[in-house]
């Protein structure tokens, strides 16, 4: 089974980027691949708990959902500790089932783990 | 013993012109076929824009042609049909003839289809490039 690494690292609503990845992810998922999704940067918005309608408000889905949906299909996401820290986001702001990883811990997974790497 | 084919997989994600990621992409796309590669490209969000018939740059290198030079040395050349039909490119369903939705702004040699066209390219290729992504 291959293995794909989605990386974003852009915020959740400002851009594409965010979304196309997350479609990725859910996709590979559902064709029975492996999946680790890495939120770096501003990225690590993506999995912030408690987006108030986004869909309604500004017609964007919730990423939040995106990324349940990606951990209940199987997938993995990871969280950037350097990212979160330099934003003053804490892991209890993330939903539930992320892991935090260090900057040395992500680049280990980059080049130990993982068949492609799709970076958005 | 016979040697197997490598497969190289490009995603396009901005437009052409605006940048010179379309542009590096057919370049290497075309080189890479010329080399024995089997290549297959996939439009993403903005790049789909690449798949417009009629580009006629007046300076700039024509990513449509270039396109269609890559499909004619058997570049296989899919686009996102949810990012299509956000731009307009879509005029009706799914043709199953032709294994591609309906569009009569986009090139023959590219075929408008689900993200899972995508997915189907990661899983066999040997290497993957990204153009636009970052």
């Amino acid at each position: 089974m291959k293995h794909i690494i989605v990386e974003l690292s852009h915020p959740p609503f400002g851009h594409e980027h965010t979304f196309a990845g997350l479609y990725v992810a859910t996709a590979s998922l559902s064709k029975a691949m492996d999946v680790t999704v890495l939120l770096r940067g501003d990225a690590v918005y993506t999995a912030m708990k408690g987006q108030v309608e986004p869909q309604r408000l500004i017609a964007l889905p919730p990423t939040e959902q995106q990324v349940e949906d990606i951990l209940a299909l199987g997938g993995r996401v990871i969280a950037e500790a350097h990212s979160m820290e330099v934003r003053g986001l804490g892991p209890e702001e993330l939903v539930e089932g992320i892991e935090v990883l260090s900057t040395q811990e992500i680049h280990d997974l980059l080049l130990n783990e993982g068949d492609h790497v799709v970076a958005f | 013993m016979v040697k197997e084919q490598k497969a190289l997989a490009c995603m396009l994600f901005s437009g052409p012109y605006g940048s010179q990621d379309a542009d590096i992409m057919a370049r290497i796309a075309e080189r890479a076929l010329d080399m024995g590669y089997g290549v297959k490209i996939f439009l993403y969000g903005d790049g789909v824009h690449a798949q417009m018939s009629g580009q006629r740059p007046k300076a700039f290198f024509n990513v449509g042609d270039a396109l269609e030079r890559i499909a004619k040395k058997g570049g296989n050349i899919k686009s996102c049909v949810r990012c299509s039909e956000a731009r307009g490119y879509l005029d009706g369903g799914y043709d199953d003839d032709n294994e591609r939705y309906i569009s009569s702004k986009s090139l023959d040699a590219v075929r408008i289809y689900s993200l899972y066209g995508f997915i189907d390219m990661i899983k066999d290729a040997h290497t993957i490039l990204t153009f636009g992504s970052t």
